[in-house]
């Protein structure tokens, strides 16, 4: 077969994958199409009915939220950037030192990751009871397992010749590690530290509807609410996605002083 | 190039002196200095939220709840055949919900994503496309679900049409980002050869991003799948394994929730690995 045939073989067949799925998916959550197509004018007509005029008639109560939501996204990433360092270490292969350690913050932080924002506010709860600590915990969690793999990742990057020549010289192990790798990767881990924290201000949002924490759990009751609060909940959400643009812009440019 | 590089090393070697006589070994940048100012505020902040801004009630806090709660939750072998199985249909719910969100994003994203590609349309379509696209995203994919509910009710439509929402915002950009790093002399050849822009698009275009954009779309099943597991019990979505996660949460039906969540934790380590080979394969 020819090399173009080929391609448009395996086209054919991922597009026929697709198809399927998709019908299969719509069968079993029983997703009808054409209900949705039809109802779009409609659902968008029911948003701007109820949802709309913005009622900021209880910004002070956002305000008030939105701070612990920062405040928690924001030490949640700076201790789990701390321990996500020494979990970089001995994950990293050019820092590890002890293959059962590596192995054993390697699964850590797999957990760590691969559980969403809103299991382990669930898990949390069940443990702490609810509020500020329960949002910060989990922030801790989540930028850790995020933060080890990026971190480990950025050290295995760096040249070894540096680390190489203070090991000739006889340094220690801190030595080599504050001397060699912190120096040489410290950009690039403060610049994933604060791409953490632009993540964390999206999840904070959301765990804090799960454990009452901040402006998620003001979203939170005024879903409860109903469309009788619609209006107010809409006041939450364009205030959140302010914080979230401009928290973006602000470490997107310090993002690109640090890189260059 | 050895020249140049020289020249650098010795500009860099270039010490300073000290009134006193002293070389100055460490010079501070702008990069050094934002890192150490960025570093002490950040630590201040984070010293005083956790010693004096949390207001934790510890005494609510009782060690044996925990222990308690994680010798039944670790408890697996409890959980009957009947829950299993609905456990795991709910997991199928979850799983479909994302990759339906993904699916159809990816469609619809495509001809958006092309005419936000600046190397191919006019400067102003791209930017009004990647102004829109960028609002879209700022908007969390959660809050996107909770805006339908009105229309759609607690549905998997409203699941689907919400998550599709920031889906297609997500592909505009990256799809426009994989289109704009086509190597422009492809373009430029095919274009002096006399050929007009759908010809351009599907001989260089596609070809050249195809690789990209797939790994895009592996990218966006793991955090679709994520949000899908969420938008249970955030919002409300029924026949999704959060909301059976919330429900056995308030039931105490701990074994159950632990069960949950190991499907949970292996569909997304699973997932994990998958984008792992996808990505050596085609970023690199």
């Amino acid at each position: 077969m020819s090399y173009f045939a080929k391609k448009r073989l395996r086209a054919v067949i991922a597009v026929a994958i697709a198809v399927v799925v998709f019908v299969a998916a719509s069968y079993q959550l029983n997703l009808s199409w054409w209900t949705i197509i039809r109802d779009f004018p409609r659902a968008i007509n029911a948003f701007t009915r109820n949802y709309l005029p913005i009622d900021f008639s209880q910004f002070g109560r956002v305000l008030a939220t939105l701070s612990s939501t920062i405040l928690t996204a924001l030490t949640g990433a700076i201790v789990g950037m701390f321990l996500a360092f020494f979990g970089a270490l001995a994950v990293s292969v050019k820092t590890s030192r002890a293959k059962a350690v590596q192995v054993l913050v390697r699964f850590v932080a797999s957990v760590t990751r691969n559980i969403p924002e809103g299991i382990w506010g669930i898990i949390l709860y069940l443990c702490f009871w609810y509020g500020d600590f329960i949002g910060f915990l989990v922030m801790a969690i989540l930028s850790f397992g995020f933060l080890t793999r990026v971190f480990s990742d950025t050290i295995d990057e760096t040249g070894i010749s540096s680390i190489e020549a203070l090991e000739a010289c006889g340094a220690s192990y801190w030595q080599i590690i504050f001397l060699a790798v912190v120096p040489e990767t410290l950009p690039a881990l403060v610049s994933w530290a604060l791409y953490a924290i632009e993540n964390n201000i999206r999840s904070s949002t959301i765990v804090g509807m799960l454990t009452g924490s901040g402006i998620g759990f003001l979203m939170y009751v005024y879903v409860g609410g109903g469309l009788m609060d619609a209006k107010l909940l809409m006041a939450s959400i364009v205030t959140i996605t302010v914080v979230i643009v401009v928290v973006d812009q602000i470490s997107g440019q310090i993002r690109r002083v640090l890189n260059r | 190039m050895k020249a140049t590089d020289d020249v650098s090393i010795q500009s860099n070697l270039a010490m300073k002196k000290k009134t006193s006589g002293k070389y100055i070994i460490r010079q501070s940048t702008l990069t050094s200095r934002l890192i150490t100012i960025l570093f002490l505020f950040f630590i201040g902040i984070t010293v005083w939220f956790i010693f004096w801004g949390i207001d934790y009630k510890w005494e609510t806090f009782k060690f044996e709840t925990v222990v308690k709660f994680f010798s039944q939750f670790f408890n697996i072998t409890a959980v009957n055949g009947e829950s299993f199985m609905t456990l795991l249909t709910y997991l199928l719910n979850t799983i479909l919900l994302g990759v339906m969100a993904t699916l159809i994003g990816a469609v619809i994203s495509f001809p958006l994503g092309l005419l936000a590609a600046s190397n191919i349309t006019n400067k102003t379509v791209s930017r009004i496309i990647n102004g829109f696209s960028s609002i879209l995203r700022a908007v969390p994919t959660i809050v996107w679900v909770l805006i339908f509910v009105a229309g759609y009710g607690l549905s998997a439509a409203t699941a689907v049409v919400g998550m599709t929402f920031h889906t297609v915002a997500f592909f505009t950009k990256s799809y426009s980002e994989s289109f704009e790093e086509v190597d422009e002399g492809t373009i430029e050849a095919l274009r002096s050869s006399g050929a007009n822009k759908m010809q351009i698009i599907f001989c260089a275009m596609i070809p050249q991003a195809t690789t990209k954009i797939i790994s895009w779309i592996a990218i966006r099943s793991e955090i679709n799948f994520a949000v899908a597991v969420v938008i249970g019990p955030a919002v409300g979505v029924p026949n999704t394994i959060g909301s059976a996660l919330n429900a056995y949460k308030s039931h105490g039906m701990y074994p159950e929730l632990g069960a949950g969540v190991l499907m949970i934790f292996l569909v997304a380590l699973i997932t994990e690995f998958v984008i792992t080979r996808i990505k050596q394969k085609s970023l690199v």
